[in-house]
Formats: C-alpha cells, structure tokens, sequence
C-alpha cells in the first residue's frame, strides 16, 4: 500500500519467490542453493526495473513469476548440458516414471516436424492421464480416443499465430503435464459443443485453435476437477495477476492482495490506517460499521470481477 | 439460487487467492541476505523497517491504541508487546540531536523499575533497551540516585503499585496512576506518560 513499505512484506515476497523458485513446476525441485541464488537475481532485477515501489499486488507477482521462468530455465539449460533430463526432477513424482528428453522432442527435422524417436515415449506417459480426465469429463470409449488422438496431434502442430507447436512452448519436461491437460480440456469442450450436447456452456462458441492460441486463454484447468465452465485450480499468484490484471482497478488489487492472498493485514488493521480511509471516502470519526460496509463492497466487487475472470 | 452461486464463487476465488502466495515463515526458506534488506532499505526509503511504532510521537501513540484495541493477548505476549512499545520510546533518537538520550541529557527518558517482580523485570531488560534508558531499583536510595537524572523519568514502583511520571528537574512526580496489572495496558500507560511528559 502506499506509504510505510515495511521490510516484512518484502521478507513475505523473498520467502513466497523462494519456495516458487525450488518448485517452479510439480515434479521439479531446485537444491536451496540453486533456488536462492534464483530468488536474489530476481530481487535484482526487480529493484532495478522499479526506481519507484509499484504496488504490493504488482511487485509479488512480479516476483514469483521471475522465480518461476528464471528457476525454469536454470534446470531446462542445465538439463541440456549435464544431458540428463532427469536432473532435478522428483523421483516421487506419482504422474509418471521418468522424464522424457523435452531436447529430442522439441528437434525439428529438416522438413520442420518433430520425429525423434522420443516421441514413441510420450503416447504411454500422456495416454492414462489423458484418458482419466477425460473420463471425469464423461468422455469414454471410441470417444475419448478420438479426442485423444486429436490433442496428441496436436502438440506436434504449428499453431498460424507463431509457427510453433505447443510441445515447444514448455521449458522442462514435467510442464507436458499441465499442458496436456489443458489442450484435453478444451478438446473435450470442443467434442461436447460438436455433439451438441452442452449449448449455455462458456467458450462453447469458440473454436479449439482459437481457444488454444489466445493468449488470453493461458490458464489452465488442472486435472484435479475442471469441467466445463466448472471449478477454477490451483493457480500461483502471478497466473492469477496475469490472467486478470486489466479486470480490476490497482486499489482493488492492493486490497485483495493485502487482505485474501499475502493476509498480512485484517480489515479491521486496514482500517486503522488514515491513508486507506482517505482512499475509501471514509472519516475517521466514521461509525466503525459504515468503515466495514465501504470496505466490504470495495473487495466483494473486486472478487466478483475475479471470479468472473478466472471462470473464462 | 443466484445469490448462493454468487457466493459459493466468491468462496472459491478467495480460496484460490490464499493458497496462491505462501509467504509464511518456515525453517525451510533461509533468511533474506543483509545486503539485500539494506538495499531494498535505502532504496525504497520509506519505513522499510519492521519496527512497530513510527517515528513521531502522536502516530506513536495511536499505533499503541490500535494495538491495544486487539483481542487479549497471553500475559507472555503481551509482556513482549510491552517490550517492543517501550524499547521503541525510549530508544527512538533524539528528535532534535539525532542521538540516543543518556541519563544527563535533560531531553532523555528513563524506565525505572522499582521492586518489579524478577519475571518482568527480566524480560524488559532483555528486550533490547539501552541500557542508560532503564533502570533498576531495589531500594530508597537507589531511586533516590535514579530520580537525580535530569531528564524525564517514568517509574514503574512495584511497591506501591502505582506508575509516576516525572518532569525534567522536577523531584515531584507530575502525574502519578494505579499500575495496570494487564502488561498490554500497562505498556499503553507508559507510552501515554511519556506522551505527556514530553509536551
């Protein structure tokens, strides 16, 4: 917020870009060296990039999005030199066995296709999970493995915006996962909307590529309950910031931040602070109850539009 | 219906906000580096500090009203609490010299404890005071000694329980109250006494 910045918001930022940064993706984990040294480059980079404090809401996602694409291209060129794509990955991870080489994957052919042999890999890694979303999704049978069929072709495609294919679009292996998933999940919107079985659904107009190739479209529905227009998963903050920042005014994020995602203060500490009344039309001679209901329209309105944004 | 929709999708999305930050405190994050605090410090250069109190006096003390508008603390937290507020009076730098205020300096503040119970009185001695700030009495002529000093002194007399504010140069206490026996109020009423005896 502005006026006093107090080092233990900044304390709060390092330690959240910190854990972002040792696991920037599911199934990848940085020793704590590699990740603080991660986090105080990003630090860096952001004090130099911001002479001024922008807003809390700003800088965090700022920061854990740095830590995640920096961490994130610490293990994919590390992973190249070292050639062993299995470095830094957690050998608990329950999604699958071992990594794939995402080098030989993303290796074009001089006729600009993918070919390696590693892709006789992934059909057996993607197909169970794929097959389990889709099923949770009421997709079975012949169906779901022409749905199946359809996404598996394709990661391998050249989308018109950019000539690249969605399998070239990921940093580390264990990024298929979520990718997969999503393209199934709008595979799967796309199947019901040509069967006609789902007319009032969101997105149910657009059509796969151009659901696949938005930018605006990046979220991504996590295996672990998106049906269509259903639950929103599990996103990071900077996802979330990225997604929707256009959706709500900066006073509105200063106040969702502080209050629902950092919590580093009550609604009652912010409404102690002369600055933050200043900034809600209120008096500090207001009744106590008139300060709570200002307030409390500002963040119901802000976590409408929010809630309105993370659903498309 | 819609109002139960509306609500049960405002439930999710603050759901989905709290867990998609997690600056908590952990054993398995290590501490920010000194350099970098002093950076973000000197940079950002407003209150980049994690004291509770302000600088100011007036700012001070409604800062130690809010705090003491929160629900009842344990004794133990309240007694640290207690630390924070009066480590932050009586240390904070001399408005007009810059300098920590010493036991002859007519603009300096001392915290005597007088026949204070070990307890307390540890605690507050090992909360960081400076030491010419604090003092600890265990007889008449060991106050006696202490109220010599020039400045103002507030004396905390387990004795007779009661909290005495003394002007500079003045040998009669100026303001004189029941000593709360709650360590957050009490704390609350030594930072009033310093408020009015500053004026």
């Amino acid at each position: 917020m502005a006026g006093a910045i107090s080092l233990e918001y900044f304390e709060r930022v390092w330690r959240a870009a910190f854990r972002r940064a040792r696991n920037p993706v599911e199934g990848v984990q940085l020793p704590d060296a590699a990740a603080t040294e991660v986090v105080e480059d990003v630090f860096d980079r952001l004090l130099s990039r911001y002479r001024d404090m922008p807003g809390e809401a700003e800088f965090s996602s700022e920061a854990l999005e740095a830590a995640a694409e920096t961490a994130r291209h610490r293990v994919a060129t590390e992973r190249t030199a070292a050639k062993d794509p299995q470095l830094y990955h957690l050998a608990d991870d329950k999604r699958y066995g071992a990594n794939l080489d995402l080098d030989r994957l993303q290796k074009r052919d001089a006729d600009n296709a993918f070919t390696d042999r590693e892709w006789n890999g992934l059909d057996p890694l993607l197909r169970p999970l794929a097959f389990h979303l889709l099923q949770r999704k009421g997709i079975t049978g012949a169906d779901a493995e022409d749905v199946y069929i359809e996404t598996f072709t394709e990661l391998a495609k050249l989308r018109a915006s950019d000539q690249k294919a969605p399998i070239e679009s990921i940093l580390v292996f264990e990024e298929a996962v979520p990718l997969f998933s999503k393209m199934i999940g709008f595979r799967a919107i796309d199947w019901r909307r040509r069967q006609g079985a789902l007319k009032n659904q969101p997105n149910t107009q657009h059509s796969v590529e151009e659901l696949t190739e938005r930018e605006d479209h990046a979220m991504q529905f996590e295996d672990s309950g998106s049906t269509p227009g259903g639950q929103i998963g599990d996103l990071s903050f900077d996802e979330i910031y990225r997604q929707c920042e256009e959706c709500l005014e900066p006073f509105e994020w200063e106040l969702v931040f502080v209050i629902y995602v950092a919590q580093s203060a009550t609604m009652g500490e912010l409404l102690e602070k002369d600055e933050m009344l200043a900034k809600l039309d209120l008096q500090p001679r207001d009744s106590t109850s008139k300060k709570r209901r200002i307030l409390n329209d500002h963040l119901e309105r802000a976590l409408k539009k929010l809630a309105k944004c993370l659903q498309n | 219906m819609n109002h139960e929709k509306n609500t049960s999708e405002i439930d999710q999305v603050k759901q989905v906000l709290a867990k998609s930050f997690d600056g908590s405190e952990g054993d398995d994050v290590p501490p920010m580096p000194e350099g970098l605090r002093d950076r973000i410090a000197d940079q950002y250069g407003r209150t980049a500090s994690n004291e509770v109190v302000k600088s100011t006096g007036e700012s001070f003390f409604s800062l130690i009203s809010q705090l003491f508008r929160k629900p009842a603390f344990a004794v133990g937290m309240a007694a640290v609490i207690m630390l924070v507020v009066a480590t932050a009076v009586f240390n904070r730098p001399d408005s007009t010299t810059g300098q920590f205020r010493g036991g002859d300096d007519p603009s300096s503040v001392t915290l005597v404890l007088h026949l204070i119970d070990a307890p307390t009185t540890e605690v507050i001695k090992t909360s960081g005071f400076d030491s010419e700030a604090l003092k600890e009495t265990k007889n008449p002529d060991e106050l006696g000694e202490v109220l010599d000093n020039a400045g103002v002194r507030i004396v905390l007399d387990g004795r007779v329980n009661k909290i005495l504010g003394y002007m500079p140069g003045e040998t009669e206490p100026a303001i004189e109250e029941e000593m709360p026996s709650d360590p957050a109020a009490l704390a609350a009423k030594v930072a009033a006494f310093q408020a009015k005896l500053m004026k």
